[in-house]
């Protein structure tokens, strides 16, 4: 696939988990983790994920990879629909209905001409769904979705892996170096017997880790070598996509820098796309080509790296970027300090829901949660007052 | 200059643990001053033996550890042969001290205002009427708002942020001349940490405060210490002051540290790294402890244990390399200014 097409397209994204209370375990309320974002990365770039602990960065990782199945929104991974693959029957169901039909029917009686509906749409899927939907109904677009699931899923679970924070509880104490980044080789019929242990020593080699250290346990190794193994475990199946986690925030500061140079070196050698999430801004800025900035469940501004640092226009990441000391003892540029906590993701603020730590908050922001507008081309920014704070 | 005036003087602390593995030397032979009022960070990463220092400094080493030299003076006594009676009357009041996790480090089970009026009642022998008016006080004074309702409730009521404040009420309690901060921001999102840091420093100007910050993040020496020492392996590797350690690092192991980290002021196309990682105490190398993982090292460096040595007038440094290592440095900033 050819760099700059989508790999990844995210619509409307929301995992809400349940509160349950009393006797009879009734919902009571929702956390609302992440609440309708939207987004694409691109073959080859890396999205930098950032945001306080809290404000759903981890969620939606997780729920792009399945590992928390959404509450809405749909996931296309290399233009086809993942969104129902792991749903059971009445989900699916409930999915197609919600996502398609009831968009389409609308439109429809809108317009007034089926063919005015598909060329309204502006996503090519969009437009297929559409006209299966016209031509079959919905068994047509059941069958569209559904058929071949198994496949289907093993080639998701093949194409997307994942990097996981702490390199301690995210390997299997019990089993050998080799049987951890083998396991995916065999599931997904890559290598067999010997050959097996050879890839495993090659990814091993590239990862900078010994091959000698192929039977060994994961507690023979440091917290910066346990990490390398996470990361030969993902890249094991050769997939497009890798969802870092906090890859590098549990380790030292010496061996952080080598788990990110190895990214980046892995990066080029695989072309390999990252979604990198991470409460460090400096460390999404070193390996970020986009980043998406988080707040209470929300993408409060999405932009490149080089607008989001030169003009950045949301008020939360002038003071995110503010507030981070700089190791220069002669820069002691004024902070903004932002006053208060993060709200809880359970008792969201009405309005924009940073209008109470907001240093340019007015009475609209307690009234209207601003959308996330185009401020200029590909830099977005979720705020009634985009660009007038500064520091 | 005369070691009477200073506030505290460690010299040539060694601190060591019984283990299964034998005995493992946490600390060997660490020396620093503090002076009235200053900010001194110590720096390493983790297993440098910097918490071990501080833990030794307030006499809480864990049963298997203990002092094995050295001396820990305060205002010219030594807290090491102090009997436990006297350090009581030390600990608490006279040096304090909050940690890095506040959840683990405040009681769960009493309310915040019991925690905080507990030195009050102990160390300055007022009356819980008195000592909740001063408890209500001292959280106000750390930021919480609504100290009358906070007082009153548990840890598990209040945000990470909050706790932290909590515990810096409480260090403050009694006015202490130093306090011992571990770490205490590496658990808080970094706009928490910028509102802690801040507090910190507004109540040291207040107080009238010496503060020992421990970390790793050379962010949070640069912006709040006056003086640092850099530690690895249980031994300072530099000391001096601040603008000197980071303008004309002496050592090779902060110049590593400090380019190896991701900066928002400047552009990197790659990250420096340091080979390997900080080995287990017992496993360090018997030359300069550095010497595995050091770019500059020779036979001299793998056999020869160096010694601390001034560099320049209060800049120390453990190194045999220190010629080769400042041209370097030059070499490398001359081309990030092409």
């Amino acid at each position: 696939m050819k760099k700059g097409t989508t790999l990844l397209k995210v619509d409307n994204l929301k995992k809400y988990f349940p509160v349950r209370a009393g006797i009879f375990k009734r919902v009571v309320n929702h956390l609302k983790a992440v609440d309708d974002i939207s987004f694409e990365v691109k073959y080859g770039e890396t999205l930098g994920v950032v945001g306080e602990s809290g404000c759903g960065k981890s969620t939606a990782g997780m729920s792009i990879l399945r590992l928390y199945e959404p509450t809405s929104g749909r996931i296309t991974l290399k233009g086809v629909d993942t969104t129902p693959l792991f749903m059971n029957f009445f989900q699916t169901n409930n999915y197609i209905k919600e996502f398609y039909v009831k968009r389409y029917t609308d439109l429809l009686s809108e317009l007034a001409n089926k063919d005015k509906v598909i060329s309204s749409l502006n996503d090519t899927l969009d437009e297929k769904m559409a006209e299966i939907y016209f031509s079959k109904g919905i068994n047509g677009l059941k069958e569209e979705l559904t058929s071949k699931l198994q496949s289907k899923r093993k080639m998701f679970r093949k194409e997307t892996q994942i990097i996981f924070q702490d390199p301690y509880s995210s390997l299997n104490p019990r089993m050998r170096i080799r049987n951890i980044i083998g396991e995916g080789i065999k599931t997904h019929n890559i290598a067999s017997g010997k050959d097996i242990d050879n890839l495993v020593a090659d990814l091993m080699a590239k990862v900078g880790l010994s091959k000698d250290y192929i039977y060994r346990y994961p507690h023979q190794f440091s917290g910066g070598q346990r990490q390398r193994i996470g990361i030969a475990r993902a890249l094991a199946v050769n997939p497009k996509l890798i969802v870092a986690d906090e890859a590098v925030s549990a380790l030292d500061v010496s061996v952080q820098s080598q788990v990110i140079n190895l990214l980046d070196d892995l990066k080029k050698e695989f072309d390999l796309t990252y979604i990198f999430i991470a409460h460090d801004l400096a460390v999404i800025k070193h390996i970020s080509d986009r980043i998406a900035v988080m707040y209470l469940g929300k993408i409060v501004e999405l932009t490149d790296k080089q607008s989001l640092f030169k003009k950045p226009q949301h008020p939360y990441t002038v003071s995110l970027m503010s507030a981070i000391p700089v190791p220069d003892p002669e820069n002691k540029s004024k902070r903004i300090i932002l006053k208060g906590d993060v709200p809880s993701p359970l008792n969201i603020p009405s309005g924009c829901s940073f209008h109470p730590r907001c240093p340019i908050a007015k009475d609209i922001c307690k009234k209207e949660s601003p959308q996330l507008k185009e401020v200029s081309s590909g830099h977005f920014s979720s705020c009634h007052y985009s660009g007038e704070f500064k520091y | 200059m005369d070691k009477n005036n200073k506030l505290l003087v460690v010299e040539n602390l060694k601190t060591h643990f019984k283990t299964e593995d034998g005995e493992v030397k946490a600390v060997n032979g660490l020396s620093f001053e503090l002076d009235y009022g200053e900010t001194l960070s110590i720096v390493g990463e983790s297993g440098s033996g910097k918490s071990v220092t501080v833990l030794s400094l307030m006499r809480l080493l864990d049963e298997n550890g203990y002092i094995a030299d050295g001396k820990l003076i305060y205002k010219g006594e030594d807290l090491k042969n102090l009997p436990d009676n006297k350090m009581r009357k030390i600990r608490g009041k006279e040096i304090a001290m909050i940690f890095q996790e506040p959840m683990t480090a405040l009681n769960p089970l009493f309310t915040i205002g019991f925690q905080i009026m507990e030195p009050i009642k102990i160390h300055l022998n007022k009356k819980d009427k008195e000592a909740k008016q001063m408890a209500i006080g001292l959280l106000k004074k750390v930021g919480i708002p609504e100290p009358e309702k906070r007082v009153d409730q548990y840890p598990h009521e209040l945000s990470g942020g909050m706790r932290q404040r909590a515990m810096i009420a409480m260090a403050l309690s009694c006015n202490p001349k130093i306090l011992i901060a571990d770490e205490p921001t590496t658990a808080l999102d970094v706009t928490i940490q910028a509102q802690i840091l801040e507090l910190i420093k507004e109540l040291q100007k207040e107080y009238g405060m010496a503060v020992i910050f421990i970390t790793h993040d050379l962010g949070v020496v640069a912006e709040v210490s006056d003086r640092a020492v850099v530690m690895y392996g249980g031994e300072v590797f530099e000391q001096g002051n601040i603008i000197e350690i980071f303008k004309k690092p002496k050592n090779p192991y902060t110049w590593g540290l400090m380019n190896s980290i991701p900066r928002l002021d400047l552009e990197k196309e790659r990250l420096w790294a340091i080979p390997g990682s900080v080995p287990s105490a017992a496993k360090f190398p018997k030359g300069c402890k550095f010497s595995n993982r050091c770019f500059l090292k020779d036979d001299k460096c793998i056999n020869d244990h160096p010694e601390l040595i001034e560099v320049e007038k209060n800049h120390l440094s453990r190194c045999f390399k220190i010629k080769e290592l400042e041209n370097e440095i030059i070499k490398v900033r001359s081309g990030d200014s092409l």
